[in-house]
């Protein structure tokens, strides 16, 4: 077994033991692999191990890396797990199977006018800014119900809500907020947690957990 | 950190009482008895956290059989003999408690039931201490820890807002839930069910201070 395909099963494990502490099932959470900066021979153990569930920050880059490994890899899901540019539209809903930073309504709009020319309609996750940092996309937490309430009357599937917790403060208190707010617009899907805090992620109830360094890196 | 709290909340079991180490101390006696041996160690490392089917089901994994039918029963029965003739305090806990300033405000939030909180801290000679801020993860709110729900009611009943109150918590799950709230939290390993590496389970999970015996947390705290 190779190093990332050894530690994919023990961040598989980690992710069972901390669904079941919180009464959780396992089969709820679903591993992304984080694979932006990473060469399809790094990829290649972890399809190998099973993985299939695949995150991008860059649409070129994917465009440029997936194709060949999806033709040859059967089920394989690719999310889109970077601030999207609007003019990038077209080529990430014929790429895409799921779009994690949908944070405006305008990109929502390029999003459908797309999807309905290719009759292509990727999953939509509600990027949350749940810190409230200038910087970081995501719609402010007001606009939460607005946004959701638009994706669902659009043809694209919502998949849920995602955050990016501020940088160097404890994330726990953001997951437990993006659960209430998942909660408040009845929304069961929480993309959240990344290589340092899944296992906390898990616990207050993430569906999708977006991990790269802790399966690439010693 | 240096402030001192304005309000306290407490778990219970492993915080204030030895029943963790006392229930993995019946669940090894239990197991030995029925044929597969464990030691109070094995319990703790590898059931504490788990409920229902899913700690049925670690278990069975474990001894790779199924339990016999009456299992729950006879773990129940033990519980009510427990309530019955009462549990040791952790090391330090009631001195703790009674050395509080009268005027912080303070509340147990715990996943057991009121009724086994305040059985026991009546044992204990605290029932007083902590009035009727008794708080059940199973009775007050509709989701119990891991999420933070139980402390966020706890710190409203005892009117100190959260991010201003301090918990101590001893178990991975609760300390997720105690760190989601908001409020400051305290890891204590002060438990006889503590073993070595228990601080660090604590510190994986994001505390950052760890208390490894209610002296630890009176400095901590500026108590």
């Amino acid at each position: 077994m190779s190093n990332a395909a050894g530690r994919r099963r023990d961040i598989l494990d980690t992710i069972s033991a901390a669904a079941r502490l919180a009464r959780r099932e396992p089969g709820d959470v679903r591993l992304v692999a984080v694979t932006k900066g990473r060469t399809p021979d790094e990829i290649a153990p972890l399809l190998a191990a099973g993985q299939r569930d695949f995150g991008e920050n860059r649409v070129q880059e994917a465009i440029a890396k997936w194709p060949p490994l999806i033709a040859r890899n059967e089920g394989v899901r690719l999310h889109a797990i970077g601030r999207l540019q609007s003019n990038k539209a077209a080529e990430a809903i014929r790429l895409f199977d799921v779009i994690h930073a949908l944070d405006r309504t305008s990109l929502l709009q390029a999003l459908v006018t797309e999807a309905e020319k290719a009759s292509r309609f990727p999953e939509v996750y509600v990027q949350v800014n749940i810190g409230e940092e200038e910087q970081k996309g995501g719609c402010a937490i007001g606009d939460v119900g607005e946004m959701v309430a638009s994706v669902r009357a659009s043809p694209l599937p919502l998949a849920g809500l995602m955050c990016i917790p501020p940088h160097e403060l404890d994330p726990a208190p953001y997951f437990a907020l993006l659960a209430e707010l998942g909660r408040r617009h009845g929304v069961s899907g929480l993309s959240m947690g990344m290589s340092a805090d899944y296992r906390t992620a898990v616990m207050l109830g993430a569906t999708a957990v977006r991990v790269g360094t802790a399966l690439f890196e010693e | 950190m240096t402030v001192r709290p304005r309000g306290l909340i407490f778990d219970f079991d492993g915080v204030l009482l030895e029943s963790e180490y006392e229930g993995n101390r019946h669940l090894a006696q239990l197991l030995t008895e029925l044929g597969h041996d464990h030691s109070v160690a094995e319990t703790n490392r590898h059931y504490t956290g788990l409920s229902g089917p899913d700690f049925v089901a670690a278990i069975e994994r474990r001894i790779g059989t199924k339990l016999p039918f009456d299992f729950h029963d006879r773990v129940r029965a033990r519980s009510r003999v427990l309530l019955r003739d009462g549990i040791a305090a952790v090391a330090g806990a009631v001195e703790f408690v009674r050395s509080l300033p009268r005027d912080l405000p303070r509340a147990v939030a715990s996943s057991s039931s009121t009724q086994w909180i305040r059985g026991h801290l009546e044992h204990l000679g605290l029932a007083e201490d902590f009035g009727d801020h008794l708080y059940s993860g199973r009775e007050h709110v509709d989701r119990g820890k891991p999420q933070p729900d139980i402390y966020l009611h706890a710190a409203k009943e005892i009117g100190v807002p959260i991010a201003d109150s301090a918990i101590l918590e001893d178990s991975v799950v609760g300390a997720t839930g105690a760190l989601a709230s908001g409020a400051r939290v305290i890891g204590l390993a002060a438990g006889a069910h503590c073993s070595d590496g228990h601080d660090r389970l604590l510190q994986d999970v994001g505390v950052r201070e760890i208390a490894y015996t209610f002296d630890d947390v009176r400095r901590l705290l500026e108590l």
